[in-house]
């Protein structure tokens, strides 16, 4: 993959293996690869193909069913829940296609629950809440609740909650699925340049070729299997 | 960010947290007046015992005695009586005659006093006191007179006239029966009694000065009835008792066990009967050694009745004892089923809110938080709804204690089945031969048994006051705060139960 420095991802073996109706689906079948620290990659596939599994994979938002999976050296199968949470608090940033906003809690309010798994006294989650707003250029839109933001300035809430915190890594299922083309370059622009300018790993799923190519790393996956293109 | 979510939840999503608190509070309302109703129905009870025998009385004892053969005998004789003569100068048409009885309660047996210090000796006891009840009879009127040769005749207790006496003859008499109840009481300052805890409307209270005097304090209601004040005289088989007291039960009107109450020692001597007592009352230290004491006074007198507060509460009988029954079943069950009603709404919309926010808790697993915080966070806006619905459900019970005590219903009650004080008056009236003027009565013209019983059976009517006391309203609290607990529990059990892949797969 990137010539860079440290691996992030390490795996090796990992499948995935779901029930359904009696059937067994392969989502991820025997998957060795290895991500470093500050790639940019995209996935793609057909749906169904197990993009959306290994991105859970990757999250530790699931468990394999053979094989393993490391972050920066520790094994994320063998986590306990609660490490994984905290795993998932310090280390990964989620953006989703349908942006996951709490309904109930403004912008600002949405950006804060990133911080609070991590203890980060409110006075402080409230300073670095508004810094992402600001960066993302929504800092008038603090106040505002997500049913009053259109859906770029709802993705852009979305990734102020994934940075805040500072992660490691950054994944991002389908981030532009849900945007009109001119929010989508918008948005991908966004994560372009906080890509480059933090130097964090971006791994997201897409449908979207023009999208995918933007990728420094480009991953087709089909029937479980995994390949670079 | 705790209170922040949790504020904003519960006012963003109003229709929910209205319902669930508005389920919760209904059923809160209802226990409150529920229970604030049967608190109200038991102190009503505690007032109707109290005005038959006493604040702080625990335990009675009386015993049950057969009526005396021969019964409450009036004896009319020429001799002692009056001759209304005709206007001819012959015989005359009517004799007038007036007779007063005065006796132990009728089916009362005696205990001797010295039993007093038996029980004064029994563990857990508080103390101890005895009065002795009786009853006086006062019967006068007029009868009319037979042919020299009539014989009166005697009829049975059971009314039935005796051939072998040959009753018969005419019964044209007019007369009148004046019956009241006397009771004998302990005026050396005993903590427990009839008159403890009575309220004086007029004069003083006996006093132990007063021991072997001949006066009396008279029960309110009777004075009312029988135009009797403070100062006046009463005479009791002969002798003349001055009224020194009017009272009444601090149930606030309520008529007290007796008519009049007058020294012990004197009621022994009026009938009599020095050192016997009818009815003994009992304050216990603690309720818990109220069955103890019970026990220990059955040992002491196994053919007496001894009967606790609760054995003289199921005596009552009356509206008071059908509210009371009705508040206890129906009103019990009713608040039993609304609250599991309101609980299961509770659970159910809690349930479906936990449904719709799958995503949410979802993505805040995958943001990093933990199941205890997104539980608590729960649990949280539950707690929080189980308090409006306590102060909605207060509310709501204030209003219906409100409407209860703007109706006042008045309830009735009577302690008939276990009074010790009742019975009847299963006398006969012989017509006796005697003197050639007295006309006999029909044999048939006993009085049934049990005619006149129930002296003390009179009903007594207390208004229904119900409060909202600290006890409901931590109740209602509760009761509140744990259905909405329960709600949130299963709430939070949902959620914990969902893993953060939630957040993607309702995307896909």
């Amino acid at each position: 993959m990137s010539e860079t420095t440290a691996v992030l991802y390490e795996i090796k073996g990992l499948s995935k293996r779901y029930v359904q109706k009696g059937r067994n689906i392969d989502a991820l079948n025997n998957v060795d690869l290895t991500i470093n620290s500050g790639d940019l990659i995209s996935i793609q596939g057909p749906t169904g193909g197990g993009k959306s599994t290994l991105l859970q994979m990757l999250g530790g938002l699931d468990k394999p069913t053979s094989g393993s999976i490391s972050l920066l050296g520790k094994n994320l199968e063998t986590m306990s829940e609660s490490d994984l949470a905290r795993t998932r608090g310090n280390q990964i940033g989620f953006i989703f296609q349908t942006f996951n906003l709490i309904p109930t809690l403004n912008a600002l309010e949405n950006v804060e629950t990133a911080l609070v798994p991590l203890g980060v006294s409110s006075l402080e989650r409230r300073e670095r809440s508004l810094k992402a707003l600001e960066l993302m250029g929504l800092s008038d839109r603090a106040n505002h609740l997500p049913s009053e933001l259109s859906g770029g300035q709802q993705q852009r809430v979305a990734i102020a909650r994934a940075l805040v915190k500072n992660p490691d890594v950054l994944l991002a299922d389908e981030p532009t699925g849900n945007l009109d083309q001119d929010t989508r370059d918008q948005i991908m622009d966004l994560l372009e340049s906080i890509w480059r300018d933090k130097g964090l790993t971006l791994i997201m799923v897409t449908h979207d070729s023009a999208i995918a190519k933007r990728a420094k790393t480009h991953l087709i996956i089909a029937n479980g299997k995994v390949s670079v293109k | 960010m705790f209170l922040t979510y949790l504020g904003r939840e519960l006012s963003k999503r109003k229709r929910q947290t209205a319902l669930v608190s508005i389920a919760l509070a209904i059923a809160i309302g209802l226990v409150v007046i529920v229970s604030a109703a049967s608190a109200g129905i038991n102190s009503a009870q505690s007032k109707v015992l109290s005005g038959l025998y006493g604040i702080g009385t625990d335990i009675t004892v009386s015993q049950s005695a057969l009526p005396t053969p021969g019964g409450a005998r009036f004896d009319f004789n020429g001799g002692g009586d009056v001759a209304v003569p005709r206007g001819d100068g012959q015989r005359p048409d009517f004799s007038t005659f007036a007779q007063d009885r005065l006796d132990v309660a009728r089916f009362s047996a005696t205990f001797d006093t010295t039993v007093l210090n038996q029980i004064a000796a029994i563990d857990g006891i508080a103390g101890s006191s005895a009065t002795l009840k009786l009853n006086s009879i006062s019967f006068k009127g007029s009868v009319p007179n037979q042919s020299t040769d009539a014989t009166g005749g005697t009829g049975t207790a059971d009314g039935v006239p005796n051939p072998a006496t040959n009753g018969g003859g005419q019964g044209r008499g007019n007369f009148e029966i004046n019956s009241k109840s006397i009771e004998g009481i302990d005026v050396t300052g005993a903590n427990v009694g009839p008159l403890k805890g009575v309220s004086i409307d007029g004069g003083r209270m006996l006093a132990a000065s007063d021991a072997g005097k001949n006066i009396a304090v008279v029960d309110s209601v009777y004075a009312t009835a029988n135009t009797i004040k403070v100062g006046d005289t009463l005479a009791l088989k002969a002798v003349n008792f001055t009224v020194v007291g009017l009272i009444s039960s601090s149930g606030g009107g309520a008529e007290t066990s007796s008519n009049i109450y007058i020294p012990l020692d004197t009621a022994q001597s009026l009938v009599a009967k020095p050192g016997v007592v009818t009815n003994i009352y009992v304050s216990a230290k603690n309720a818990s050694s109220i069955p103890a004491i019970k026990k220990a006074l059955l040992v002491i007198l196994p053919d007496a009745t001894v009967s606790s507060q609760d054995d003289l509460a199921a005596s009552l009988t009356g509206s008071l004892s059908s509210a009371s029954g009705l508040v206890r079943t129906l009103g019990k069950w009713l608040s039993i089923i609304v609250l599991l009603v309101a609980f299961a709404v509770a659970g159910l919309f809690t349930s479906s809110g936990v449904n719709r926010r799958v995503r949410e808790f979802g993505t805040l697993k995958a943001i990093g938080w933990r199941n205890s915080r997104i539980v608590r966070q729960i649990m949280g806006e539950t707690f929080v709804t189980g308090a409006i619905a306590a102060l909605l459900g207060l509310i709501i019970g204030t209003i219906g204690i409100f409407i209860v005590n703007l109706v006042a219903p008045t309830l009735s009650s009577s302690a008939g089945q276990l009074s010790p004080f009742g019975g009847g008056l299963p006398g006969r009236f012989a017509g006796q031969q005697g003197g050639g003027d007295a006309g006999g009565f029909r044999g048939d013209g006993g009085f049934p048994g049990g005619g006149l019983g129930g002296l003390n059976n009179a009903a007594t009517a207390v208004k229904l006051h119900i409060n909202l006391s600290m006890s409901t309203l931590l109740l209602a609290i509760s009761i509140a705060l744990l259905g909405a607990l329960i709600a949130g529990a299963f709430g939070a059990w949902r959620a914990a139960r969902l893993t953060p892949v939630s957040a993607f797969r309702s995307v896909e």
